[in-house]
């Protein structure tokens, strides 16, 4: 008869390989491995429904504060302020389509940095779209390199993608010390690779300049200063949490429920423009691994890595930095970051390495390895769906032969950077 | 999201938001006059000589109704 860690192993591979495939939507499939570990560790006494809660309960700040950051995403973008951004942005473009470029990429690290992918993407992708039309230039290159960008302003804040506020969550890396670390690498990420773009770019001057009113994106002024003085306090206290220590989750749940009271929005119609199936993905891998983990599934992995990097502890660094990057090129990051926290806190304690440091290194690799492939985000995804639109087909090799070389210099800045953390 | 390459509905939303900003346009619904073949009318949507012709129209009617209100002005 198998062990209870072999069958929990086999129901992760199995879950794994069904995201990879994607046969079904992502949430369903998590949903189903939760459901299996269940089954399994009622049926095999390892745990009892109880545990089940507990595993969830342990992460409840998490969702909270995920939750809630949608609701006040959701309610900004409705009011406008990010579309009112860009538009401010793009009126001065000046006369080249290298300054164009920059612009717009810069445009695309700052979305990122406040917004999750998915939404920052839509906003700059339409805005390109549009502005594709009206200066007559192709712009589907650049469409591609802000997918690429979007990853990057991913890292910048702990509220920029749920691997960070997952991994921020676990490791006690408060709102403050994220953006002191996560920032920096951004800005030197982001140069580096306007630079790379730039350089790609043809320099063609630009047909016109643009008359646009940013205020027509925005159809209640009043609702729309609401939101901004809502959404600036909730960071004010997501930056004070390290003193007031409110906890993240309440103060995200608690901007919510202001900005439905405050802007005016339906709170039905806001509440349906949420990603609820990340909610419920995130939910079930906590089970998932909550079971991983009871069945001793992941301290045998954690013992046999840690017997690997005794010999070579710096290794460790690298070796979450590129299954976190490698693994997010062809599934979704989170359930490899969920995956790895128990794991690295183990070989932290045990091999008595700089645990904050690999935290940082698993950050940096979920965040910069999808950009390896079309499927590894979703605003790569998002980005081909928008030149299928225009008519052009990018094919898997063509995106990992264009575009590849960015999460390379990316991973390996990184790398360098994690290094410096360890160092210091 | 799929990885066909479908957009989320989500997209129209905030792509017809921007691209009025960018490119401000107006919807029209022109009801089918009497006595046209339908076929004929319907072709109209993507004609670009009718939509040209148009565009002058609505500079003319503009021009014009701005002429007006001046004057108007002017008598008051």
């Amino acid at each position: 008869m198998l062990s209870a860690p072999i069958i929990f192993s086999l129901i992760f591979a199995l879950i794994l390989v069904l995201l990879v495939k994607g046969v079904y939507h992502r949430s369903v499939i998590a949903m189903l491995g939760a459901l299996l570990t269940v089954a399994c560790g009622l049926g095999l006494g390892i745990f009892d429904m109880d545990d089940v809660a507990v595993f969830i309960s342990s992460n409840s700040d998490t969702i909270l504060l995920i939750i809630g950051s949608m609701i006040l995403c959701e309610s900004l973008g409705r009011a406008g302020l990010f579309q009112y951004i860009g538009l401010n942005m793009v009126i001065n473009i000046g006369r080249s389509i290298r300054w164009f470029a920059a612009v717009m990429l810069i445009l695309t690290v700052i979305l990122a940095a406040f917004l999750e992918n998915i939404t920052a993407m839509l906003i700059i992708g339409a805005l390109t779209l549009s502005l594709e039309r009206r200066l007559e230039i192709d712009l589907s290159d650049l469409i591609c390199y802000e997918a690429i960008f979007t990853n990057i302003g991913g890292q910048m804040l702990m509220i920029s993608s749920i691997p960070n506020l997952v991994v921020a969550d676990s490791f006690n890396i408060g709102f403050s010390r994220f953006a002191i670390i996560g920032i920096p690498l951004s800005l030197i990420l982001m140069v580096i690779s306007i630079y790379m773009v730039a350089k790609r770019l043809k320099s063609s001057p630009l047909k016109e300049s643009l008359d646009i009113d940013p205020w027509s994106a925005v159809e209640d002024k009043s609702v729309f200063y609401r939101s901004i003085a809502i959404f600036v306090t909730v960071i004010v206290l997501f930056v004070l949490n390290d003193i007031i220590h409110i906890g993240m989750g309440l103060i995200a749940i608690g901007g919510a429920v202001a900005m439905l009271i405050l802007s005016g929005e339906d709170p039905e119609s806001v509440f349906r423009g949420l990603d609820w199936g990340t909610i419920f993905f995130l939910i079930s891998f906590f089970v998932i691994v909550g079971g991983l983990e009871r069945s001793g599934s992941l301290a045998i992995f954690a013992q046999s890595l840690s017997g690997l990097f005794q010999l070579m502890p710096a290794f460790a660094y690298a070796f979450n930095l590129l299954v976190c990057g490698l693994a997010s090129a062809f599934i979704d990051n989170v359930p490899i970051t969920i995956t790895l926290i128990p794991v690295t806190k183990y070989i932290a304690a045990n091999l008595g390495l700089d645990t904050e440091a690999l935290a940082w290194s698993m950050i940096f690799g979920a965040n910069l390895g999808g950009n390896f492939t079309p499927i590894g985000s979703p605003s790569n995804i998002i980005a081909i769906g928008m030149l299928k639109r225009k008519g052009k087909n990018i094919s898997f090799w063509e995106w990992f032969r264009k575009y590849a070389i960015f999460p390379c210099i990316h991973l390996f800045l990184a790398g360098l950077y994690t290094g410096l953390l360890v160092v210091t | 999201m799929s990885k066909n390459g479908e957009l989320p509905k989500k997209f129209e939303e905030i792509h017809s938001k921007i691209e009025k900003a960018v490119t401000p346009y107006i919807t029209v619904k022109i009801v089918m006059p009497e006595g046209v073949d339908k076929e004929e009318f319907l072709k109209l949507e993507n004609n670009d000589e009718f939509l040209q012709a148009l565009n002058g129209f609505v500079k003319r009617w503009l021009k014009r109704s701005i002429k007006q209100s001046r004057k108007d002005e002017a008598q008051n």
